[in-house]
């Protein structure tokens, strides 16, 4: 095994998901490094949970491969189970339950002998903050408790890897920022965290790399940075000019980087024209200065905004809906 | 389908037994139901008192008795009615609380699932079932029930438990909502509690015949009552108990016949319910797999077929190994564990109460074989069977018959005094030849009526002639009633019942006193034979108007 394989924590290859006619996930290639915080980002239906239900050995795919720390799943996922943590976009708490002998429950799932169950029940607790809880009962839980009480669950046999779905979902900003600090925690401590979310802002502040995925497709995958790069260059610029609309197109057309051209007839953007643009900020200021060296009268002259869900939405187009 | 055994090892039990067992409900529950079969035991004691009043006194047996078969009838809609409920959601309830998605993430196995929760579904119905025996053993204050018809009644009602357990188990997996799974197991239930008695009785009455006794091999009432028989009693509503036990098909046939006891139901409904039990088990195996559900490998493929080659064994050599005790053909090799089945000419006579019992002779034979001289009416076994045995007490010869009802007819007169007739003459009394059962004990074994052969009728009047009266043989009861009903022409006429021998030695006859409607009277006596002599040990059954 290669260091750089090493490094690898989960590997796909061309994994597939098929449910009847439809394709939850098509020829998907991942590849997560090892002690890092990945994002799978997607509109609602993308296909994040389908991966990481396959991920965490709960789905079988109808094609593809997983590799785990460079070990082919298939087959033995049983025993690939051991070294994954995973949490479920929705979950269930047991009734009449205590919290702690609700992670003491799956820590005897995980065959954990009795010392080691007491003292990793007592640690994840005081980890996820719910030491004082310990006697309550499950349900009494605020949604926010539960949330984190799931993460713990995932926790109790010391996983390498952690697949989160959805863990911010459903909750208030405090319980979001809380839970933000428990992943960057975890993350600190060297795990491999991945986590699904349809909000892009959640994920930018904490992950260090990002798959974005649409239609069971990932459409971008990379470190943040790179996305972002990647993702800006290609932007759409507003130009609105008072006259000579046809002589600017063609000024437009044989600059470099500039793709299609289209023209704006309503009555609010008449004059308007949006152009596909690909270049740094360098670029775009040299292009607005050819239009005013050829004597264009350009009103306005704007690219479109560079946030995180600019870029979200530009690739994502909005077609799963 | 490692199948965890150590069973504090499987996380669910803990898990179950921990929320299940916690707080008020469970102990209420407890209570409530112990407070419900007590009420009802009591309920039950009243009314056979109430019931008895009427007839005679009270017998401390028929109260055991009924309180017995009330009880077991009880638990055992108990058992109907909960076990579905406490299983049902076991499976669907996870995945409706989104919670068995986190299980199948862990490395515990979805049949360690299926174990625990049967385990500790069945462990909450058990509790609820042994809670209760205490109570039931107040039964053998009153007496009349055997240890051993209570065991097998416990075991009918586990077996029931651990069948509808995986039943709704079954449905839970299946259907996958705890509502439709309920909904569904409660529907099996109820069609095999009351489906096969329905279609008995509406078998029998389109087509006016017997329905098919394994129509009923599927109901648990029936298996119920078939196992604990001997021991339910025919006093509150005999005949009830009679056809729940799947007993109802005798009515008038001799099926008790020649040569055989039948296997009582419950032996055919048992390993019915344990290969209704295993299959379940075994399909909801697959049901609970999150993949690759009907591909099953060739390991588990042969444990599967090994566990129903292995039951399918166990329940052969189980009837092969008592197929001695019933069963047995006509004419066929025979052999006889069991003392009492005592060929008579050919002609066996087992009645099924309580237990097996032998025909006078002297009515079995047509009247006019016997011929002078022939002492021994019916004594051979069988003759094709290895010669066992028999105890000397079964066998009866003509001088027995003799000496037995005159042993019955001197008490019966001890208990009516001196009857005095015309002076000058002795008092005469009549005796029927004609047997008849229904005149003694109400419990007591009854067997169709038979004639007394001309031997045992000399025999007895030689035997009585000592006594101060005269004694008549008449052909029947009616042929010396007046228009009145009064006996004409004699002091009274004392009719007699056949003889019941039992497996240990004594013999039970019915006997009444008859000389006007106001005036009759009779018992069933107890018989004991010593140095010879038939004597009376005992009596059930008084009634007198």
């Amino acid at each position: 095994m290669t260091l750089h394989e090493d490094h690898i924590a989960i590997e796909t290859s061309s994994l597939t998901r098929r449910f009847g006619k439809i394709t939850a996930v098509e020829d998907l290639n991942l590849k997560v490094l090892s002690g890092s915080l990945f994002g799978l980002i997607g509109p609602n239906g993308a296909g994040k949970t389908t991966t990481l239900r396959m991920l965490a050995g709960l789905l079988e795919p109808s094609s593809g491969e997983i590799t785990i720390h460079g070990q082919p799943v298939n087959g033995n996922w049983r025993e690939m189970q051991r070294q994954i943590g995973y949490m479920p976009d929705f979950f269930g708490v047991y009734e009449d339950l205590l919290v702690w002998e609700y992670l003491d429950f799956f820590a005897r799932c995980y065959d954990l002998p009795a010392d080691r169950r007491q003292r990793v029940t007592n640690d994840l607790l005081e980890l996820v903050d719910l030491y004082d809880k310990r006697e309550a009962y499950v349900q009494t839980l605020s949604r926010g408790m539960r949330q984190r009480l799931c993460l713990a669950h995932a926790l109790v046999h010391d996983p390498q890897v952690l697949l989160l779905d959805e863990p911010a979902s459903g909750l208030d900003p405090r319980a979001r920022v809380e839970m933000r600090e428990l992943l960057r925690e975890l993350g600190s401590m060297g795990k491999t965290i991945v986590l699904s979310s349809h909000i892009l802002t959640e994920l930018a502040e904490l992950c260090d790399s990002v798959g974005i995925i649409e239609k069971g497709r990932l459409v971008a995958s990379g470190s943040l940075d790179v996305i972002r790069n990647q993702v800006l260059q290609s932007r759409v610029l507003r130009i609105k000019v008072l006259s000579a609309k046809e002589e600017a197109q063609a000024i437009l057309r044989d600059q470099p980087g500039v793709g299609e051209i289209y023209e704006q007839n309503g009555n609010l953007d008449a004059g308007v024209l949006e152009v596909e643009y690909v270049g740094d900020d360098d670029a775009l200021a040299n292009l607005l200065e050819t239009l005013l060296d050829r004597k264009v009268r350009v009103v306005s002259f704007s690219g479109e905004g560079s946030d995180l869900e600019e870029v979200f939405l530009r690739l994502t187009k909005g077609e799963v809906a | 389908m490692r199948i965890n055994l150590r069973l504090w090892q499987n996380p669910i039990i803990v898990k179950e037994v921990r929320s299940r067992m916690r707080g008020v409900r469970a102990f209420a529950t407890l209570t409530g139901i112990l407070i419900l079969l007590g009420g009802i035991s009591y309920a039950l004691y009243q009314l056979v008192l109430v019931n008895m009043r009427y007839s005679s006194a009270p017998l401390s047996p028929q109260i055991g008795q009924a309180l017995f078969s009330g009880l077991m009838f009880l638990e055992l809609m108990l058992v109907c009615g909960i076990t579905p409920a406490v299983t049902a959601g076991a499976i669907s309830g996870e995945q409706e609380k989104l919670t068995y998605e986190m299980l199948l993430a862990t490395p515990l196995r979805p049949v360690s699932i299926l174990w625990g929760k049967l385990i500790s579904a069945l462990g909450y119905i058990f509790l609820l079932l042994f809670a209760a025996v205490p109570m039931s053993s107040l039964i053998f204050i009153f007496g009349g029930v055997a240890p051993r018809d209570m065991f097998k009644g416990l075991l009918i009602l586990g077996v029931v438990a651990v069948m509808l357990g995986v039943l709704a188990l079954f449905m839970s997996a299946l259907l996958g909502r705890t509502g439709r799974a309920t909904v569904g197991s409660y529907v099996v239930v109820l069609a095999m509690l009351f489906g096969p008695m329905f279609l008995a009785v509406v078998l029998g009455v389109l087509r006016e015949v017997e329905p098919p006794r394994w129509i009923l091999v599927a109901s648990p009432i029936n298996a119920l009552f078939s196992a604990i028989l001997p021991s339910a009693g025919n006093s509150m509503a005999g005949g009830l108990f009679w056809f729940l036990g799947g007993d109802f098909w005798r009515l008038n046939t001799s099926v008790i016949s020649q040569t055989s006891i039948p296997r009582p139901l419950y032996h055919y409904s048992l390993p019915l319910f344990g290969a209704i039990t295993l299959v379940l088990y075994l399909v909801s195996t697959r049901l609970v797999q999150p993949t690759r559900r009907w591909r099953i490998s060739r390991r588990d493929g042969l444990i599967a077929f090994g566990l129903v080659a292995g039951y399918a064994g166990l329940v052969a050599v189980a009837f092969l190994l008592t197929t001695g005790r019933y069963e047995q053909n006509l004419g066929g090799l025979q052999a006889f564990p069991q003392p009492g089945v005592v060929q008579v000419e050919r002609q066996v006579m087992v009645a099924p109460y309580p237990g097996p019992v032998l025909e006078p002779p002297a009515a079995a034979a047509n009247p006019g074989s016997g011929e002078a001289g022939e002492t021994v009416v019916a004594l051979t076994p069988t003759p094709l069977s290895p010669p066992p045995t028999p105890k000397p007490s079964l066998l009866i010869a003509t001088q027995d018959v003799a000496s037995i009802y005159t042993a019955v007819v001197q008490n019966v007169l001890d208990r009516h005094g001196p009857l005095d007739g015309n002076s000058s003459e002795e008092p005469v009394i009549f005796l029927p030849s004609q047997t008849d059962d229904a005149t003694g004990d109400p419990q007591a074994p009854v067997m169709e009526s038979k004639t007394l052969s001309e031997d045992v009728r000399d025999a007895v009047t030689d035997l009585l002639a000592d006594l101060p009266y005269t004694f008549r043989w008449v052909a029947a009861r009616a042929q010396v009633l007046d228009e009145d009903q009064q006996v004409a022409g004699a002091q009274g006429l004392i009719t007699l019942g056949n003889i019941h021998m039992q497996s240990d030695g004594t013999a039970l006859v019915s006997a009444s006193f008859y000389s006007s409607p106001s005036r009759a009277s009779g018992r069933t006596y107890i018989l004991e034979q010593s140095q010879g002599v038939w004597q009376v040990t005992g009596t059930t059954g008084d009634w007198e108007s």
